[in-house]
Order: C-alpha cells, then structure tokens, then sequence
C-alpha cells in the first residue's frame, strides 16, 4: 500500500531532475580528495578492530515534481568506506533493495588503492551494475566494486527516487561497521511540509551545522547481544513524516492524529474496506460455528479455534491485504493481516465488537508514538471486546490457544482501531510460562540410580514443545527431549500429556535408570542432582550489555528433587539453602533443602518477573546466573552411617 | 445432425465420463504400507522428456501428492525452476483435492509467483511458485506443467521419492529420444527400462511403483533414494555443438568454449615477467603467481546464460579484480602459461562431505573448477578462488574425488589427493592451575593441521579481534569462563597447512565444589557428546570420509592444600574398525596429574553391519571422556 500526491499545475514548477543536482549536493560535504597520504592512514583508534569503516557517509534528501506532475522523493546517499580486514571486503558488493515504482538513479562508484606510492583508481562501468527483480514487488540494483583489496577505499553514490512521500526513508546514521561521520541534510520543498524526529541516544552529540543540515560523528557499530530486543530500535536514525502539500485545491493538511489515521484506515481498500463488504459464506460459517453457543466469549474462541486450525499462516507479517476475505478463506492460507481480517470478518458477523489492534512486533521495533505513521507498525491482530474485556487475538499458530499471543507481539503497545473511540492499549504480559521438573531418585547401595522425572510445562514452553512434537512427531520428540542417546542413562515409559482442555499446559514424564552415573569412592556416594539438566551453555558471559537483556514473558524454571537415601547411608552435607532477590523482585534465585527420615528434598528456582533487564542491572544479574550455573554442578554426598 | 458432430459428441461424452472415472486420488486408495511414516504419498509422478534435436526438447510433468499430516505441508508447494536463456516454462496447472477426490478448486494464474533464485552474486536462475493449502488433512495436490530447453547441455534427473517421509505410489518416466543411444544411470531401484519404436522415435520407460518411506542414514556414502541420471550424447548450446558420449569429448566441449579466452592484457604481461623474473624453480614462479592473485582478486559471481560454463577472459578479471571460479582460474592458467608452465582447469563437484561423482557416467556432475598444475612427479593443485590456502593445498572442499582436467585432447578424468589421519592433526597441549575455591586458570595451545587448521586459517585471517573471541568463546564448552588472551600463529614448517591456536582462560568452577572435596572432569574443555542415532535395519554402508587424529594432553596443577581422595581407572583403549580411543591418566611425583587423550578416524567405507559397533564406539568414547577426580582437603 503506498500513497501518491499529485503536484497542483506540475509545469509551473522547475523540472530539476536530481542527476543534475548531484555534484552540487557532494560538495555539501567537504569530501577531502582521496590521495596516498589518505590511503595510508590505517589507525582508527577504538574502531581499529572494525573490519570496515565508514569515513564519511553523506545524504541529501530533496523534492521536486514528477514529469505526471506527482511529488517525488529523491535522497542522494554517498558514502566513503575504508576496507581494514579481509572480511571487510564484503562491503564492496552493494545490494539496493526498492520497491513498485521507486528507481536508483545515477549510481556511481570507484575504488581507491595504492601501488607503489600511487592511488590506482578504478571505477565502477555502467555495464557493472544489475538490477534483480526479486519478486513482483522487489527489484534489487546489485554492483561490485572493481579491485578491491584490505587497504583500499570505495567509494559510492546513487539517488533514490521514490513517488512514496508520506514518510521518506529514515536517514540511518549508525550502521553494522564504525561511522567516522554521517551528515544529513534536508532541501526543503516550498509546498511540501514535513516533521522530524531524531531517534536514538546520540541526540546530545548530533551538530545541526545549518538549516537541516546534521553531523553525527564517531558513532560505533550496532552489535547483536544474546537475549537482546531487537537492535534496529537503538539505531541512530532521523525519521520525517508530511504533514503538509500544495496540491490540486491548494493546502491540504495530512497532518493526522491516530484518530485521524484510523478513520483513514477504515476507508482504506486495503484494511477497512474488506471488513464492512458482506460475505454470504462467511456469514453462513460464522452462525455454523456459533450455533446453540450463547455466551460471548466462547462464541469468540469457538471461531478463533476455528480460523488458527483452518486458515495456515503463510509466515508472512502484514497490516494490510491486497485479497477479498472470501478469496482468503478459500484459498486457507494467508498473511497475518488477513487471517486477522478474516477472524474480525467472522467475531464481527458473530454479534461482537472486533476490530483491527496494530502492532509492531520486537523483531520489527518499537513504535514511536509521537509519529501517527501507519508504517510503523508491522502485524495486524484481532481484539474483542466482550463486555468490559479486552481480547487480543493471533490466530497464526495453530498450537496456541486464545490467551497468549505469538511473543514477539508483546512489544508494550498496540493501537486498538476501533471504529468508536480508538484506543492505545498496553500489551497484556501473559501469566507465568514455567518449566517445573519433578525427579524422584532411588539409590541403590550399589550406586544404582531408578529415577522417575516429570517434567511440567506452561505457557510458552508448552507452545514451543507443541509445535515440536508437531513438527516431528511424538517419538522423534520424546528421543531429543530425553537422554535417550546418552551412553549413561537408559529411558523408559516416556509419555506426553498434552491436556487436550488446558492447552498451555503440557507434561512429559519418563524413567530413567542409571549403573554408572553416580561415583562411589571408599565410603561415600557422590551425586549430581541435576542429572542430564545442567546447563551446558552461559548466555551472559559477557561482563557488560549495550542493550537491554529481553526474556520476553516472565518464567521460572525449577528443578525439586526426592531422593530416598540407601539403607545404611546418611547425607554428609545437604545442599546450603540459598535465597537471591534482585531489586524490586525482577529476579531471584532460591535453593530449599531438608531431610525427613531418609528422604532428602531439594528444591532450586529460578524465577524472572521481569522479562526486561537494563544494562545498568545487568551485572547483578549476570552475577546472579553465574550462580545459578555454579550451583548445578554442585554434588550431594552421602556417607556410610558407622555402625 | 451429421456424422462428424455425432462423432465428436461421442467423444465429448466418453471425454466426460472419463473425467468423471478419473478420480481425484481418494486418501483411501492409499495402501497402507505407504502410508507408515509418511507424511505425503507421491501418488502419480510421471515425467515424459522429448528430446527433438540436439538442441531442443520438452519436458511434461504430471505430479499428484496426498499431504497426510501438516509436517507433510510444505509438500503443497510447486517449485518450477527456470531460466531467461535455456529454460522456459510453460504451462502450469493445477488442481486441489479433499481427502475423498473431490475437486476443491483449481489454481489461478494469479496465484503463481515468479522469483529470483540466485543465491549469491549475479544469476539468471529463477522459478515459478504455486501453493495449494487446504488444512484438514489428508488433501491431495496435483500438478502439471511443462519446461522447455533450449539448448541442450544436460538432461534433468528423475528422482520421484525425494526424501525421508515421503512415500511413493506410482512414477513412471518417459524418454522419448531420436535413435537408440540413450544415456542413462540407474540407482537405487529403477533398473534398466523399457524400450519400444516409435514413428522416427524410441520410448525409453521406467515405472516404479509401491514405495514406502525411506530414512536417512548417517554416515552414507551416497544417496539412498531412487533416481535415473540422463545425459545426451551430442548437442547443442547457445550455437556451441559438443558431446557428452564419454569423459574425453565432454571436456573436450568445455575446453573449447573456453579456448582462446586466456590472451593476457599487455600490462598484465609486464606484472607477471616482473614477479617471475627473480624466480628460478617452476614452484617459485607457480607461487609467485598465486599469491599475486590471491592478493588482487576475490570472489565475485556473475553468470549470466553460457557464462555458466564459459569462462571470463583474465582482462576481466585484471580490471575488475574479481572473478568466479572459472574466471579466476582461467586467470591463473593464462599467467601460468604466461611464464611457460602448463596447467589445466578441471571441473568437479566441490563440498565438504558430498559424495563422489559417478565416475562411470560422463556428464554434466560438477558446480566448481579448480586448477591443475602438472609438475615433474605429481600434480599441484590450486583453488583459485580462496584468498587463504596455501600453494597446493586443496582442502575437504575438493579433495578426495574424481576431477574432469580439460586438456587440449579432451577430458580426463582424474583423482584430487586424499589425507590420511595423520595430515589432519590437532595436538592440543593445556596447563590447568586449579585452586581451592574450583576455579582455575588455564593455559592451552593447539596445533591444528591440514582439514584442521581450515577453520582457523579462516577465523585467524578473515575476521576482527573480537569475531575471533565470540568464535574462541563459541568453541569452547565450558560454563563460566573468560578468556585472558588469544593468539593465532601460521606454522609454515609442516608438510601440510598448520596453524597454531594459544589461549588463556579465567575459569570460574573449573571444578565444582560439594563441602570439602573438588570433582574435576579430565575433559572439558571441547566436548563432543556426539552419538550416531540407533537405527534398527542400517541399509547403507557406513563411511568416514574426514580422517583425523586428535591428541590431548592436559597438565592438572593441584591445590597445595588438597590431595587425590579418588582417581578413576584408566588407561582406556577402544577400538573399531574405523577408529581408536586411548584415555590415559598419571599422577606425577612433583604433585601434578597428567591427562592424556588420543583420538583417531581413518578413512574407510564398510558394509552397513558395522554401523552398531561404530555407534557404540561413539557412546564408550563419550562415556569415557566424562571421567572425574575427586579431591579432597588435607587433614
């Protein structure tokens, strides 16, 4: 979906095409020459280590009339890049995605390089460049640039033209290798307006050198972390939106609220329209499905159990649909977007109040609220509102039932566009999703270990080993959840409880049964409780987080063990009792142990309330797992009792 | 009403009751022994090829699937791969049916989707998508459609079971060629075809039918899966005529589509005297060369129609600097020859662990060329598109096949070299401080040799400092750890590419603590709890193609105050046809314990009754490697 804006009486405004613009937006930028001494600086102090840099990126964002008199977008983008390691090569194969309409223009490119104290330049050749058509909607320009070594400097240049102005590309100051300086610059049209927003932490260090005209200086790398949200939302960036043209019938504001942008949506071919046609089958299917079911709510999970099993989601997101709700359903498989059309189609023409919630999901980043930018969001999902509740609806998996949303959904907000009085909602964090492990241990004085485990699953781990057992079957599952490979233990009686009534609830239980797992030496046993749990791997390693760590949904994992001690033997020491709260409850850590007569029982949890862990709290938290590892390789040991 | 309308009413109407006859494949006519671990049953899968010349032919495909279950799912989906020179689609139909036959719809024109395929680089490879979903299983898919080449090379293999649940019920291909001369290799069930005259045609026909599942085993040596292999005597490609009747004419094709395409630019002529001109031995002069280029050139695709298989001229390359792997070698040939050295490019099927070609059936089986450089006892090779291996040096990407050289007098067809286990070596060397409190500090040095030392070569050449931590990090298994220092060091004095990896660890709980003992695992710091799955009836032979040999050897600095309350009982020896296994543990007089582990693959392929001993073997070994000390406090 993409918006156009015809220009009012296109010939009475200049025709400037930006090719002809081009050596005078490069010389915004003060790019030096490129000569040996240049080449031979290869120090760049802390972004030594880069396997690239980016010396200097510039862009210009301007606009100007179409020769159909329609306003079109054109930003020029240069960018100087130093090659540094071999690996840093790759920045010599350039991929520019557009789409529809939208054309690369003018693209230019060379590299630099030394030989015997010359620069040797060789530059890019038209017949260089390819254009991919990737699919119906998406072409990509794809060039290499010629003799390119570690060493060397590329350089390169094209305008992107787009007739989509509404919101033009974001300007991206910080990217995958080191920036030495990006500048940005704005040429504004006289009968275009728009806003800006810079985005990011860097706000205090960008220099505004001119009128819309901007420098943002040494800004480091984005860098992927384990467990963190997604990076793209720390991205430097200056985003601009219209809010104001020039057109047919002279000023027109698009300068709009949400409110604004949802009766806009409403009216949209491509969202609301659908949704107010009427469709006699699924009319008939609704009043099928909801026969002899007055209640609200079970009407809304009779067709929400209904559309998840029915209608395959084709793993693409989407906010909007290009098919008639029929078609969809006929054809049983489509986008996010309209699998949710088509339940709203279906709750609607059931009696109750559904209506589109728009999200942007964690993958896609966070929305800014202050931008009422449809663009924004990524995912398009169904909320009811059964007297005073609200439901939110993602109908894309058939293993999950209706309370709990796909988890990267739970990205804080969504916009509930209701047609009366549309509304920010906040996410709803759903219950407590846990992994709780139950073993009973029997010793044998022979150092024989029977064991029964039960392993209990909620919410999310539950989905995830659903869609496993799914995805490979009952017995392939059950070998890769149990040790069944393991050379130790031997697995029997392994059996899924799946709670046909509780779906977010699921239950694996086996026995396990060992001779050579426990140590006997002299006269002591020695034992490791966690058995084949432990973890092997520590995703906090690293001593220090950039961004925030993201679990998602708050969990817990335990672990209780029941271990009936062998005639003649007594615990030498139990396991210390340990309790580790972090501030404000996010987190804690507990081990309980007690012994009644010969049975020991010792119970360790790992509980994270807060699925969000900020930098500055990273380090008790990390010291805190680091405890929590430490203590599964911890071992009981028991001794003979004298006689 | 005359005679003709009856006629062609009558054939309207047995037309219409054939339609009617012609079910759409009910579920229930499934047998049931297909449908045993299966989650999609090929029901029809007929392919009919017309070979009209030696440059056109069509190919006609007729495919019905029954998806039993949703993992059989993304069976739905038509994939018909194309190309804007050689391979042109043609019709493309569909139709969708409910577990009883019943026609559900039928595909839209509009539903199917063109998109590129080109992996990397620049490409021409494309292909038509369609999908047909319904989701109460079971539902039955059926497609059919044409594909026309133009210009012929090679001929598409017939493979009608693709893969692991997936069952088939009735395939048939048809090969209808202009004399009795027709190519083909049969494996794994198809056997010889039938074989009838036609009008100025012979039909070649191969049925199979009744299929059930097949699984995948590991450690095979080759597919398991049905399949024909076709491939045509002469023919014809963008105006180039060849033949493929035997190795020598096929690389004889390829080496004149090439020839005359190695005139070096007269600055490029002026490089290479400049770089041999100090040089004496032929071995001096072939280095020189390479890693001239190794230094100006990388990899970059571009392959566009013919220039799949024909290559770029070195101009291009020497402008560009860059090229594919027919260019670069091209490249290189033409500099060799510049200087007076032969070579010869040679094609072959490059990857890490993939199979061999079928060395008795000439043809189009390569996606990769390398170089050849005859010297006076043996040959070197060259791998003209890596920026890192040595001169010679191959790797587990080439090595250990059969290579087609293309020669002036035509294709031969050749070995690349073979490693033994004691060319792919990592001796690993690790002093280990242990304190009190279970942590330690560690100290280990390895020296990874031929297949070995690939991966580091890669991490110490390539990638940024701290991409050669998070890879160190990633590599080792231990919880708690950080890591002091690293270096990474090429060792030029071996026979074979070596490379040397040293670091230093801050382990936090190296040993774990329980009161007052410590229970330190002997091997820990790279583990493998690899054990092959057990499979009930192993149908393949078993082969080790990575031969290696690893040795550990980890010196345990003990805590004064502690001693040795429980050693485990070593050495331990295992052995199997395809390896060996000693673990060996000493306490020494001065206090220290000394660890050492030997681990060996040969190269080998055995009948599928070795495969228990050889799975075993993987579970004693990883038993073996969880052996634990136990210290305790001095009292």
């Amino acid at each position: 979906m993409k918006w156009y804006i015809s220009a009012f009486w296109a010939g009475i405004y200049l025709l400037m095409t930006p090719a002809q613009a081009q050596s005078e937006w490069v010389s915004l930028f003060n790019l030096p020459p490129i000569n040996a001494d240049g080449l031979k600086i290869n120090q760049f102090g802390s972004f030594d280590d880069a396997e690239a840099i980016i010396l200097q990126e510039g862009g210009v964002q301007s606009f100007f009339v179409g020769p159909l008199g329609n306003y079109q977008g054109n930003l020029f983008r240069i960018v100087r890049i130093k090659i540094l390691k071999e690996s840093g090569l790759n920045q010599a194969e350039v991929e520019i995605p557009y789409y529809g309409e939208e054309r690369i223009m003018s693209i230019q490119g060379a590299s630099y390089r030394l030989q015997n104290d010359q620069v040797v330049v060789a530059e890019l050749k038209n017949n260089q460049i390819f254009i991919e058509e990737a699919n119906k909607d998406v072409h990509i320009i794809k060039f290499s640039i010629p003799q390119v070594q570690v060493g060397s400097i590329i350089e390169y240049s094209y305008s992107y033209q787009t007739p989509y102005i509404h919101s033009p590309q974001p300007w991206y100051f910080q990217h995958n290798i080191p920036t030495l300086s990006s500048e940005f610059v704005i040429l504004p049209h006289e009968h275009l307006e728009f806003t800006y927003l810079y985005l990011g932490d860097m706000q205090e260090r960008v220099r505004e050198v001119g009128e819309y005209h901007w420098i943002l200086n040494d800004i480091p790398p984005l860098k992927e972390e384990a467990f963190a949200p997604n990076i793209d939302d720390f991205r430097q960036r200056m985003i601009m939106q219209l809010y104001g043209y020039v057109g047919s019938i002279g000023y027109q504001s698009v300068a709009q609220d949400w409110d604004e942008l949802s009766i806009d949506l409403w009216n949209a071919d491509y969202l609301g329209k659908p949704l107010r046609k009427s469709y006699k089958d699924l009319d008939a299917l609704a009043a099928k499905l909801c026969q002899g079911i007055p209640d609200p709510k079970a009407r809304m999970v009779a067709i929400y159990d209904y559309v998840r099993q029915h209608i395959l989601w084709n793993r693409r997101r989407g906010i909007s649909t290009d098919q008639k709700l029929d078609d969809i359903f006929n054809a049983r498989q489509g986008s996010s977007a309209e699998i949710h059309l088509l339940l709203i189609y279906l709750l609607n023409a059931a009696g109750l109040e559904a209506a589109p919630l728009l999200v942007s999901t964690r993958d896609h980043g966070a929305v800014i609220q202050a931008l009422p930018i449809y663009q924004q969001f990524n995912q398009l999902l169904a909320c009811v509102e059964v007297g005073e509740e609200l439901y939110v609806l993602n109908a894309t998996d058939p293993s999950r039932p209706f309370n709990y949303l796909e988890d990267t959904d739970l990205n804080y907000r969504g916009w509930f566009m209701r047609k009366k009085d549309p509304v920010w909602l906040i996410m709803p964090l759903p219950g407590l999703s846990y992994v709780q492990r139950f073993v009973q241990i029997t010793l044998s004085p022979e150092g024989e270990i029977q064991a029964t485990v039960q392993e209990k699953l909620k919410g999310y781990p539950a989905f995830e080993a659903r869609k496993a057992i799914e995805a490979m079957g009952e017995n392939t599952y059950l070998q890769k959840r149990t040790p069944s490979h393991s050379p130790t233990f031997t697995v029997s009686d392994a059996k899924i409880m799946l709670h046909e009534s509780d779906e977010d609830r699921l239950t694996i239980s086996y026995a396990l049964q060992t001779q050579d797992y426990l140590s006997i030496l002299n006269d002591n046993l020695f034992l490791s409780p966690w058995l084949h749990f432990e973890e092997k791997e520590h995703p906090f390693s690293a001593k220090e987080r950039t961004y925030p760590v993201d679990f998602q949904y708050p969990q817990q994992h335990v672990l209780t063990i029941s271990l009936a001690l062998p005639e003649g033997y007594e615990f030498e020491t139990l396991p210390q009792q340990v309790r580790e709260v972090l501030p404000g409850d996010a987190s804690r850590l507990q081990v309980l142990a007690q012994q009644v007569g010969n049975l020991a029982q010792i119970r360790y949890e790992l509980l994270l309330l807060d699925p969000q862990i900020q930098p500055e709290a990273y380090p008790a938290f990390k010291a805190l797992y680091d405890q929590w590892l430490s203590i599964q390789g911890s071992r009981l040991v028991l001794k003979k009792k004298a006689e | 009403m005359n005679l003709r309308r009856l006629l062609s009413l009558a054939l309207l109407l047995f037309e219409a009751s054939l339609g009617l006859t012609q079910s759409g494949y009910p579920a229930k006519d499934i047998p049931a022994i297909l449908k045993k671990d299966a989650d999609m049953v090929v029901r029809r899968t007929f392919y009919t090829l017309n070979v009209e010349d030696e440059s056109l032919a069509t190919l006609k495909v007729h495919e019905v699937r029954t998806i039993l279950n949703s993992r059989g799912k993304e069976h739905r989906r038509l994939v018909v791969s194309y190309d804007d020179e050689f391979h042109k689609t043609g019709k493309i139909e569909g139709n969708l049916y409910d577990a009883e036959g019943k026609l559900l719809r039928q595909l839209k024109k509009k539903e199917i989707k063109d998109v590129s395929t080109t992996q990397s680089g620049v490409g021409d490879s494309r292909a038509k998508v369609a999908e047909l979903t319904h989701t109460q299983y079971p539902y039955t898919v059926e497609y059919i459609y044409d594909l026309t080449l133009k210009g012929i090379f090679y001929f598409p293999s017939w493979v009608p079971q693709r893969g692991e649940n997936m069952a088939l019920e009735q395939g048939k291909l048809t090969v209808l060629y202009p004399d009795d001369q027709l190519r083909y290799k049969s494996l794994n069930g198809p056997g010889e075809p039938d074989i009838t005259q036609g009008e100025g045609q012979y039909r070649y026909t191969w049925t199979l039918s009744q299929l059930p599942p097949v699984q995948w085993e590991p450690f095979s040596p080759s597919t398991v899966y049905p399949r024909v292999l076709l491939a045509p005597n002469a023919f014809e490609i963008a105006g180039y005529r060849g033949n493929a009747k035997d190795w020598q004419s096929f690389g004889k094709f390829i080496y004149e589509l090439n020839q005359d395409r190695d005139q070096l630019p007269e600055a490029l002529k002026q490089e290479v005297a400049r770089l041999t001109a100090d040089k004496t031995t032929p071995l001096e002069k072939i280095e020189a060369l390479f890693r001239y280029m190794q230094e100006n050139t990388r990899y970059v695709s571009v392959q566009l129609g013919i220039g799949g298989w024909q290559s770029f001229r070195p101009e291009y390359v020497y402008e560009n600097g860059y090229g594919d792997c027919k260019a670069l070698s091209n490249y290189m040939k033409a500099m060799l020859n510049e200087v007076g050295i032969p070579s010869y490019q040679a094609l072959v099927y490059a990857g890490t662990n993939k199979p061999d070609i079928y060395a008795d059936f000439p043809g189009n089986q390569f996606n990769h060329v390398i170089l050849a450089v005859p010297q006076a006892t043996d040959t070197l090779w060259l791998e003209c598109t890596s920026s890192l291996n040595p001169v010679g040096y191959l790797g587990d990407f080439t090595e250990n096949r059969h290579v087609l050289l293309l020669t002036p007098e035509g294709g031969k067809l050749v070995r690349t070299p073979s490693r033994r286990p004691v060319e792919n070596r990592q001796i690993r060397q690790a002093e280990v401080f242990l304190e009190a409190n279970g942590n330690a500090r560690v100290l280990v040095s390895t020296l990874s040799t031929g297949y070995q030392q690939e991966a580091l070569r890669q991490v110490a050449k390539v990638a940024t400092q701290s991409e050669q931590e998070d890879w160190l990090k990633d590599r080792i298994d231990l919880g708690n750890f950080e890591i002091n220092s690293f270096s990474f060091e090429e060792v030029d004095t071996l026979s074979v590419p070596a490379y040397r990896l040293n670091y230093e660890l801050a382990v936090n709980k190296w040993a774990s603590v329980s009161g007052p003992r410590l229970f330190m695992g002997l091997h820990q710091i790279e583990q493998s709890h690899f054990v092959p799955p057990d499979i009930d009836h192993r149908m393949q032979d078993v082969e080790v193609s990575y031969p290696y040999w690893d040795r550990d050897s980890v010196t345990f600095h003990l805590p004064a105050n502690m001693r040795l309350e429980a050693l485990p009982e070593t050495p331990i020896s295992l052995e199997n046809p395809f390896a060996t296994y000693e673990a060996h543990l000493q306490p020494m007089e001065d206090g220290t314990l000394i660890y050492t582990r030997d681990i060996k693959f040969y190269h080998k392929r055995l009948g599928p009754e070795t495969y228990q001993g050889f799975r075993e073997f993987f579970q004693k070994v990883t038993k073996a490697d969880q052996l634990l000390v136990v210290l305790s406090g001095k009292s």
